[in-house]
């Protein structure tokens, strides 16, 4: 058994590939449509056959009542691990990303908190040692 | 009808006059030392907010003050995951230092988890604290 697939809720599927994509560096992997369904995901280019990410469409209403509170708590949806966040978060910036947290040294990590524009925080995290 | 919760206390001597254990309690730059970062400020009704950063775990903890009593009471909302309670430190000065007693109180039944997260939360934070207290003058 392995873990293929995990998912984030986003509020629109088009905006999100561009974010996921062109500004936070992924790169797409699956888009299939079926009618008004749309299987949509992306992967690490570093790992191309890792475990991908679907950007799944929130249109549930209690999923998104969810994705408000813990967006509003300051909680990620999601969580990267980086080996540089420095320089990631450089280039993440430099097109365009809001970040709510800048890269902040913590007990065993650095990390750092940005918006992804589709109703969510993803935290980016580089572990002091592996 | 009230719904009964819980409380969590931990109390502990510290070998440090009450004022310096008050200013641990209550400069942002020493919070952020023992507790978390925060932008508080030992003025009630102030709102302030704590930062949990962890590899596993971030989030944003909403607090407001409640008390100040300089050098011996200190207490605050702690919001945090939908769940609201009030922590309140109790300082009282003792031959060999400050007694120092912190209360949680607002576990609702259905807070189980909460409650012992705390539990742990709170001893590592009075380690911490210890240390803190120790490195300063």
């Amino acid at each position: 058994m392995k873990i293929k697939v995990t998912s984030v809720y986003v509020d629109d599927q088009e905006k999100a590939l561009s974010f996921y994509t062109d500004v936070l560096g992924l790169t797409k992997k699956a888009d299939f449509s079926n009618g008004p369904f749309r299987w949509l995901t992306v992967a690490s280019p570093d790992e191309p056959n890792g475990v991908e990410l679907q950007l799944a469409l929130n249109n549930n209403p209690a999923a998104k009542t969810y994705q408000q509170a813990i967006f509003q708590q300051g909680q990620p949806a999601i969580n990267f691990f980086t080996d540089d966040l420095k320089a990631d978060y450089e280039r993440i910036k430099t097109r365009g990303a809001a970040f709510t947290k800048p890269p902040t040294e913590t007990k065993g990590a650095t990390l750092a908190l940005l918006n992804d524009t589709c109703g969510n925080l993803i935290q980016i995290t580089q572990l002091a040692r592996w | 009808m009230t719904e009964e919760t819980r409380s969590l206390v931990v109390e502990r001597e510290f070998p440090h006059p009450p004022e310096k254990l008050w200013r641990a309690l209550t400069q942002p730059h020493l919070i952020a030392e023992w507790l978390m970062r925060n932008d508080f400020e030992p003025v009630l009704g102030r709102e302030f907010k704590l930062h949990v950063e962890s590899p596993r775990w971030s989030g944003v903890i909403d607090c407001k003050v409640l008390i100040v009593e300089p050098n011996h009471k200190l207490a605050y909302n702690w919001n945090s995951q939908g769940l609201e309670t009030v922590v309140t430190f109790t300082l009282t000065p003792t031959k060999n230092g400050v007694q120092l007693r912190m209360e949680q109180s607002g576990f609702a039944p259905d807070r189980q988890q909460n409650y012992q997260g705390a539990k742990f939360g709170w001893q590592k934070f009075f380690g911490n604290l210890e240390q803190v207290l120790t490195r300063v003058d």
